[in-house]
């Protein structure tokens, strides 16, 4: 592959991955209104207000800018843009279909994890620089959360690691060929429920997304940010959130492994399964406070994770 | 204007809260004082919404001042009108008739229950935020209370000042098919209440949020002066309807739910038991709703008409939030010489000084809630 | 007074580009633009979630699943940064305009304001109110008017309707009111006050046996306050005291008659810590001077508020600059 062709390739890449996350602001919205007993957006492009999204980025990208005067201006003005990019970092190593994959190196999982951590960076710099006490409070918590839930949510990365015995995304896909790792009995389903608690945890998801939670620090980190900024942090925050759905239909699900179709096609709908799944917490769930929060990590989920991979890794070493 | 700088102790980080917050109930201010997320002193700030009802009523005549004040309290606007209705009652002896008396109780606790769905509500917004579950939470209530707002709507003509009472009797009588529309809400309601118990005292994120949250001591309830589910959750069985009955209240069979740790989980329970309750008084109402007239007092023309004796006189009754009295001293003349609406919220969000400090923001946030201040009602 | 302003409001300035590029055809991209951005402004108003009274839970009645906003595109923003409309749902106070006028100041361009009710609109029935301001459009301008008290749903939802219609058509032109900065001096002189024969029933102690009493009562078990409240006799200022025993199921009230240029009567906060907020606002709305209170400052009105509004010497409508007008002032911008 020419380097010419891979810039191409991941600028198409780009345009779909921004294009499928604006409607996924349109899918949540109309999930949660069918689980609220609402229509959901209806008015704008019939039918279903399919013309919402388009509306709604469209209103951002021509709203006033402002940039608060006595906030750290460059500072401001970098971490929308920070949390952008890394976000979408990630889909660079992650494989879309069994064979293609922008850019295919042998340590997938391990620079997808990195990078992944990279956007809490952002939303740190996101709440020191706006000047405003409520964003500080919720760039904290997010700092404490993300550095916290790293631990259980490598934990439980490693076990799909342990079991196909490499950290190449390929390899992982093949190993499940006919049992999926979320089939391993006690040991897959456990590395796969501490993966979800611990990507929502990271992604502020409900029931932790307590550096956004709205009914005590008003909007958290973004506090401050309006028009085209405050876009880049809502986009960032579908596509990590696509990302870890992506991950995990990678990694437990078998990703493009299935019958009839193509394995795009089943990546895709893995994905979407994964995403309403993660829609549906948000939607039915109360939010944890901080201390509970913790408490949760660092006496359940990080012993439960690090004996799971202890477990995982006798097997192998056992069978293998 | 109040811009003046926060005095804090070194190590105190100073967050202002409100009056423009998700979470505050409408317009208040807290000025939590903290160290990390503890909360270590707190000073609220009220009056935001201080609209003097009570030099209003000094200038407005006697029949006038039901509607105005059914504007004071805004989750139930008939506890309002009915306390000061009773108030210039007792004042000017003035019977009322037993049907009216029902009628008033049908509509007070039809009231109840929509107020206290909004406070399941916005808890629910409070503890999972407007973007999630508590939303989700939220919507359902809403749902439910639209319900009885329909009810109440075919029966006086507005969503929820429904202008009721009036002195003497009501305004209002219930029509041919009221009755089944009744008791088909109220089966409905009771099946959607029941499920959101089911669902929230399981819910493991609920139960952790709101037990041990915010203890009142019924010593500090009482001292406080604090009145309603909130004393009620700590232990102390005191309820204006059965206390000091007024409206009838003596003729129906009703339970007044204790809380006995006094935590946030005691007072949603309580309001909560208190919704079933209120649904069995209702259906009381109907089953003996006496044939009679509904007000003892001609339909008034003139408002200058009645003028009662000089005197005062202190009526109260239990608002969903507590006790809600008016204190009225009368001149003799068609309008009230000084009026004091003795309110329940302002007594119970007294209270936040004493129980918000050693908690964290995200509790403080789910204590507020849980008081079900609304600051119509504090501000006057 | 009744001016309507037409805020610079910094949009894209296309004319000017168009203007200033002089090309065939431009223009009518121009245009086309612009009416794609102003669709885009309709479809996607999102509101500062912001209630101020009873009109602030038919908006939430309005949002909930039966009405359903979000059909139109209108979703609620906690932050005044991300919202483009701000829905003044209740009642404006002297206290609580400035904080409106920082939140709306701090929402960017383009934006608009929704008066809903009759309190936001005029004040309503306590227009005349010495705390309150008569109209929204003395703070703020406002866009559309959503008349109702409070308005129903459907109300709201016409409200956001015309706002949209407002918005395509280009014609946004707010409303806001000045009032002048001059008080009439002779409106705040005070009125001669007669007196009045009112019987003065209950139980009267003096000043100075207050705690003494209130002690003795708390002792007995009198342990739940109920209120603190003043009457203006003119010829005294009156505090009536009411506790009650609720094991027992009994209740107490006192009074004391205070003279009335020299109210001053002893605390009893140290024996019910409620009284604090019950003595404040007997020291707010009638100036009694509560000696040994911890915390003796206004609670419902400024801090910097003049006079004790519930004396019978203050008068009612008095103004307060620049927010709350003179009735003069008011009647006149009434009749325009």
């Amino acid at each position: 592959m020419t380097s010419t062709e891979n810039i191409a390739q991941g600028i198409i890449l780009l345009g779909a991955i921004l294009l499928i996350v604006t409607y996924l602001t349109w899918l949540e919205r109309k999930f949660a209104a069918r689980l609220q007993s609402r229509i959901g957006p209806y008015w704008v492009g019939r039918p279903h207000g399919w013309l919402q999204p388009i509306a709604d980025a469209l209103k951002l990208l021509i709203k006033e800018d402002i940039t608060p005067s006595k906030s750290d201006r460059f500072l401001f003005n970098l971490a929308p843009v920070w949390v952008v990019v890394t976000s979408l970092l990630g889909f660079a190593f992650l494989p879309l279909t069994a064979s293609w994959v922008l850019v295919n190196i042998d340590l997938g999982l391990l620079y997808f994890s990195a990078i992944g951590s990279l956007i809490v960076i952002g939303i740190f710099i996101a709440g020191w620089a706006s000047n405003n006490k409520y964003a500080l409070i919720s760039a904290l918590r997010a700092a404490a959360q993300v550095v916290a839930y790293e631990v259980p949510l490598l934990l439980s990365l490693l076990v799909p690691a342990v079991f196909a015995g490499s950290l190449d995304f390929q390899d992982i896909i093949r190993a499940q060929d006919g049992h999926w790792f979320i089939l391993f009995p006690v040991v897959g389903q456990i590395s796969f429920l501490t993966f979800l608690l611990a990507a929502l945890a990271e992604g502020n998801r409900i029931p932790f997304d307590l550096s956004e939670a709205e009914s005590e620090l008003v909007a958290g980190f973004n506090v401050e940010y309006s028009g085209m900024k405050f876009a880049y942090f809502y986009l960032a925050e579908y596509v990590h959130l696509l990302a870890a759905s992506l991950l995990v239909s990678i990694l437990f699900l078998g990703g493009p492994l299935g019958p009839f179709f193509s394995g795009g096609v089943w990546v895709a709908i893995k994905t979407l399964l994964v995403f309403l799944g993660v829609l549906w917490i948000r939607w039915s769930f109360l939010r944890v406070r901080i201390d509970q929060l913790m408490m949760l990590n660092w006496k359940v989920l990080t012993p439960l994770t690090l004996v799971n991979l202890l477990l995982a890794g006798l097997w192998v070493s056992l069978n293998g | 204007m109040e811009e003046r700088v926060i005095e804090r102790e070194f190590g105190e980080f100073a967050l202002n809260m409100g009056p423009q917050h998700p979470s505050t109930h409408g317009v208040f201010r807290l000025e939590l004082h903290l160290r990390g997320e503890t909360v270590v002193k707190v000073i609220p700030h009220i009056g935001y919404l201080h609209r003097g009802v009570e030099k209003l009523s000094e200038t407005l005549d006697y029949d006038i001042l039901p509607p105005v004040y059914e504007r004071d309290d805004y989750l139930s606007p008939t506890a309002n009108s009915l306390a000061f209705v009773l108030a210039v009652e007792k004042l000017a002896g003035i019977e009322v008739p037993k049907r009216a008396s029902y009628l008033r109780v049908l509509v007070a606790e039809l009231q109840r229950v929509t107020s206290h769905l909004v406070w399941l509500g916005t808890f629910g917004l409070d503890l999972g935020g407007a973007l999630g579950g508590g939303s989700t939470l939220f919507l359902y209530c809403f749902r439910e209370r639209e319900k009885i707002l329909d009810l109440l709507e075919a029966l006086t003509g507005t969503r929820f000042h429904t202008n009721m009472n009036q002195i003497g009797g009501v305004r209002y009588d219930v029509y041919a098919s009221f009755d089944g529309d009744l008791s088909q809400t109220i089966g409905y309601l009771k099946k959607r209440i029941s499920e959101y118990k089911d669902m929230l005292e399981n819910n493991p994120v609920f139960l952790k949020r709101t037990k041990g949250v915010g203890v009142v001591r019924p010593e500090l309830a009482k001292e406080v002066g604090a009145s309603g589910p909130v004393l009620r959750g700590s232990g102390v069985a005191y309820d204006i309807r059965k206390n000091k009955p007024y409206s009838d209240y003596t003729e129906f069979e009703f339970r007044i739910p204790v809380g006995r740790n006094g935590d946030a989980y005691d007072r949603y329970r309580v309001r909560l038991e208190e919704m079933f309750e209120s649904l069995s008084i209702i259906h009381q109402v109907m089953e003996g709703l006496p044939e009679g007239p509904i007000h003892s007092r001609k339909p008034v023309k003139i408002a200058l008409l009645l003028k009662p004796p000089k005197g005062e006189a202190y009526a109260a009754v239990e608002s969903p939030r507590g006790e809600l009295g008016v204190f009225i001293v009368s001149d003799g003349s068609s309008k009230p010489y000084r009026v004091k609406v003795r309110s329940p919220s302002f007594s119970n969000i007294a209270l936040i000084p004493y129980i918000l400090p050693g908690h964290l923001i995200a509790d403080a946030v789910a204590i507020l809630g849980s008081l079900d201040p609304v600051f119509g009602d504090v501000d006057r | 007074m009744g001016t309507s302003v037409d805020e610079k409001k910094p949009r894209l300035g296309l004319e000017t580009l168009g203007e200033l590029i002089r090309l065939p055809g431009l223009n009518v991209f121009l245009t086309s633009t612009k009416e794609l951005f102003s669709w885009a402004e309709k479809s996607s108003l999102w509101p500062l979630s912001f209630g101020l009274a009873c009109c602030a839970i038919e908006m939430m009645a309005t949002f909930a699943s039966r009405f359903d906003l979000d059909r139109f595109g209108v979703i609620a923003r906690a932050s005044p940064r991300q919202s483009d409309l701000m829905i003044i749902a209740g009642t404006v106070t002297i206290k609580m305009a400035e904080r409106i006028k920082k939140l709306y100041n701090q929402m960017p361009f383009p934006k608009w304001v929704i008066a809903a009710g009759s309190c936001a609109i005029s004040g309503d029935h306590y227009r005349h109110i010495y705390s309150v301001v008569p109209g929204v459009d003395w703070v703020i301008p406002v866009d559309v008017y959503v008349s109702g008290c409070p308005p129903t749903p459907e109300a709201f939802m016409e409200g956001i309707i015309r706002l949209q219609r407002i918005i395509t058509e280009g014609k946004t032109k707010p409303h806001l009111n000045t009032a002048y900065n001059k008080i009439e001096q002779e409106t705040l002189k005070a009125k001669p006050q007669k007196t009045l024969d009112i019987p003065k029933t209950g139980t009267y102690i003096l000043p100075g046996e207050v705690p003494a009493f209130a002690r003795d009562l708390r002792e007995r078990g009198f342990d739940f306050l109920t209120y603190i409240t003043a009457v203006d006799y003119v010829d005294t200022l009156d505090v009536a005291y009411n506790v009650r025993s609720l094991e027992n199921n009994e209740e107490q009230t006192w009074k004391v008659s205070l003279e009335p240029s020299n109210p001053i009567v002893p605390s009893i906060t140290s024996m019910y810590k409620g009284a604090e907020w019950h003595e404040r606002e007997a020291y707010d709305l009638f100036g009694i001077d509560f000696t040994g209170h911890p915390d003796l400052r206004r609670i419902l009105l400024p801090d910097d508020w003049q006079g004790y509004p519930l004396k019978k010497s203050y008068l009612m409508d008095t103004p307060k600059p620049p927010y709350r007008p003179s009735r003069k002032e008011y009647e006149a911008w009434k009749k325009e």
